[in-house]
């Protein structure tokens, strides 16, 4: 048997407290090294997420054109649809929401103006009444792609992302940092000094909001994996790819042909066609065709749970004969891609949404979660200033101006404050965010229609065809057409003419064969438009070729100078 | 922190709908084509049928992709070009003069 003298028994627990504080200390080192070196990106993440929470019901209040009246029975979305769609007969309507979910608000359907600018239509669910249309970006949508993007084109998702995992980390240290942390549940925060009274404050708003800390954390981390890891730098996937939408078969497309121009079925009948297989479905959003060989595809739910509305149960239509000919059922995901998409409601709060859900609950809940995360980061920038302030209570035997100079500059230098260098990338990072939204309200009302080089009108058999390039909507100004690049073309032709062409080809250099004529032009109509890849090697005298085919089977086809030449093609940038 | 994605690309991409294109991009190795097929929506192009015809238009190769969306085969002797079909209106092709070398 060993004996443990009294002294050797006090030196152990010693040894085991120096150990204990040395984890506690590296713990606090970690929490204030990923709660403050982007601090101020995650105030502004943080509290427009807390916003975000009720964006919708910010804008229901704002815009009237959203507030439905709950009044009997609602009537069938595909009605609805159809109705929208003839109260805008020269704009397609795409992505119809049904807000089945929300018995308070309007039904929309989004298209793009005679400008190219972005736009929601409205119609109340109850009477069918069309209401008028609202900009896309709104206020409550510009605060929740502000807190989802920060308007950072290609990095902001990522980078909101990256604070996902730091506030997970934060969470993990700051819970190692305090030992026995249960025991500061109730503790009021001492009084008397400001920097004392807002670390108490600290510790038990962190504690208190665990719940929402860990929510946060959990889903940010996954995203984080995904964007960039995943789809930047080839991490292995942890989810199994979703299925691809299907196209009609060239069987489906020469029986259709075979009894000649058709007449693509209305919302409504596809609908009829999908209840009849799915009668206890709740529609949630419709997909119109954007040519004549894309189904229609109906997403609604039967009950799951966590799942986001526009997603869930996928049902693909024929088009013109109403036949149901894919469907991927939200009870066939795997555990994974369940798992994937739960995230977003969890994440949002927007999980218990529907006619009789504690919809308004939950969000408050999460919205002061999220006030209590914001209170967190700013909190923690000001313990660690307030601790910075009391080093620089140091300079004794200064004048005013040169105190003041001196505390300037132990905060501005590249190792000063609590940021430490990492203060320049906030402010570069805040710059970036003003820079993206004045973009974005810019290019939310705006389109590229009428921007980039101009193939002027001309003949496509009996009708007449127009189009533009442009090189992107954040790329106006350049040339849009490169070796090798990609460039946008949005494309006008006779609205009667889209009925009796099958499909619509664009392509450089004329086409070889008749059964690749080029890529296919689709959209909405009024938004025809084609993302085309462009040869690697363009000549002076490359042309621009475009091919119509028609259900009776006839060819007609249009070319212009793919460059500018000043005749049918002109640079109006 | 993610919002709807396509909600983003809304505003900044000029593409309003959901519907996709299918590319094909090709290079050449010492001894073989290869070539890897997508959709413009990033989704997988596998399993799509595809051939190379010579300019005189006879079949000189066919085939599927494979789980990754990528064929090879071994360069032609003649002229050719290559098609790519994932559907109606799906139909690609690159021209032997757009291949690059690798």
């Amino acid at each position: 048997m060993t004996t443990i003298t009294a002294q050797e028994s006090a030196r152990q627990s010693v040894a085991r407290k120096r150990k204990r504080l040395s984890k506690q200390y590296i713990a606090y080192l970690v929490h204030s090294f990923v709660g403050l070196k982007l601090s101020l990106l995650l105030t502004v993440v943080l509290f427009t997420g807390t916003l975000a929470v009720f964006q919708q019901e910010l804008d229901w209040l704002i815009y009237p054109e959203m507030r439905a009246e709950q009044q009997g029975e609602r009537q069938d979305p595909g009605v609805l649809l159809d109705k929208l769609q003839a109260a805008y007969p020269e704009n397609g309507l795409f992505f119809f929401r049904s807000s089945e979910l929300y018995p308070h608000m309007n039904a929309y359907a989004r298209f793009l103006d005679e400008n190219g600018g972005y736009r929601h239509a409205w119609i109340d669910p109850y009477t069918a009444e069309v209401k008028d249309d609202t900009v896309l970006l709104s206020i409550g949508q510009f605060i929740g792609f502000m807190h989802a993007t920060l308007f950072l084109p290609a990095i902001g998702n990522s980078l909101v992302n990256a604070l996902g995992l730091m506030v997970l980390l934060s969470l993990i240290t700051g819970l190692l940092a305090v030992p026995k942390f249960w025991r500061y549940f109730l503790q009021r925060p001492r009084t008397g000094n400001t920097r004392v009274f807002l670390a108490d404050l600290h510790r038990l708003v962190g504690l208190w909001s665990l719940w929402i800390v860990l929510v946060i954390g959990v889903t940010g981390s996954w995203w984080f994996y995904e964007d960039p890891f995943v789809k930047f730098a080839g991490a292995p996937e942890i989810v199994e790819p979703y299925p691809r939408k299907p196209l009609l078969s060239y069987e489906d497309i020469n029986k259709v042909a075979a009894l000649g121009v058709p007449d693509m079925l209305s919302a409504a009948e596809i609908t009829a066609q999908v209840r009849k297989t799915f009668p206890d479905m709740q529609i949630n959003i419709i997909n119109p065709p954007e040519h004549n060989s894309d189904p229609y595809e109906v997403v609604g739910s039967e009950q799951e749970w966590l799942i986001p509305e526009w997603r869930g149960t996928r049902v693909m239509v024929h088009p013109f004969t109403g036949e149901i000919i894919e469907t991927f059922p939200a009870t066939e995901l795997t555990p994974m891609q369940r798992t994937d998409l739960a995230m977003t409601p969890i994440h949002y709060g927007t999980w218990a949404a529907g006619s009789n859900g504690p919809d308004l609950i939950v969000k408050t809940f999460y919205f002061i979660g999220g006030l209590a995360m914001t209170f967190l980061s700013v909190s923690g920038l000001l313990i660690s200033y307030k601790r910075a302030n009391r080093a620089s209570r140091k300079l004794v035997g200064l004048s005013v101006t040169m105190k003041r100079l001196k505390r300037g500059w132990l905060v501005i230098r590249p190792w000063g404050g609590p940021m430490g260098v990492f203060k320049y990338l906030n402010i570069l990072l805040l710059a970036g965010i003003c820079v993206g939204i004045t973009i974005a309200l810019t290019l939310s009302s705006q389109g590229t229609k009428g921007s980039g080089f101009l193939y002027q009108q001309q003949a496509l058999g009996p009708w007449n065809i127009s189009m533009n390039a442009v090189a992107g909507l954040l790329e106006k100004d350049l040339p849009p057409i490169r070796p090798g690049a990609k460039t946008n073309l949005n494309v006008e032709i006779d609205t009667l003419a889209l009925k009796e062409i099958k499909f619509l080809y664009v392509k450089v250099g004329k086409p070889r064969t008749k059964r690749a004529p080029g890529t296919l032009i689709h959209g909405p109509v009024g938004a025809k438009h084609v993302h085309l890849q462009l040869p690697k090697k363009i000549r002076d005298n490359s042309e621009l070729w475009v091919t119509a085919v028609t259900w009776n089977g006839d060819y007609h086809q249009a070319r212009w100078s793919l460059m500018p030449n000043g005749k049918e093609t002109i640079d109006a940038r | 922190m993610r919002a709807n994605h396509l909600l983003f690309l809304l505003v900044f991409l000029s593409t309003p709908g959901m519907a996709h294109s299918i590319y094909m991009e090709c290079s050449e190795t010492s001894s073989n084509i290869e070539c890897q097929a997508g959709f413009s929506d990033g989704s997988s192009a596998e399993h799509l049928p595809f051939e190379v015809i010579s300019y005189d238009d006879e079949a000189l190769v066919d085939g599927e992709t494979n789980a990754d969306s990528r064929f090879s085969f071994q360069r032609p002797t003649t002229d050719f070009f290559i098609l790519l079909d994932a559907g109606p209106g799906h139909v690609v092709e690159v021209d032997m003069e757009e291949i690059a070398a690798n």
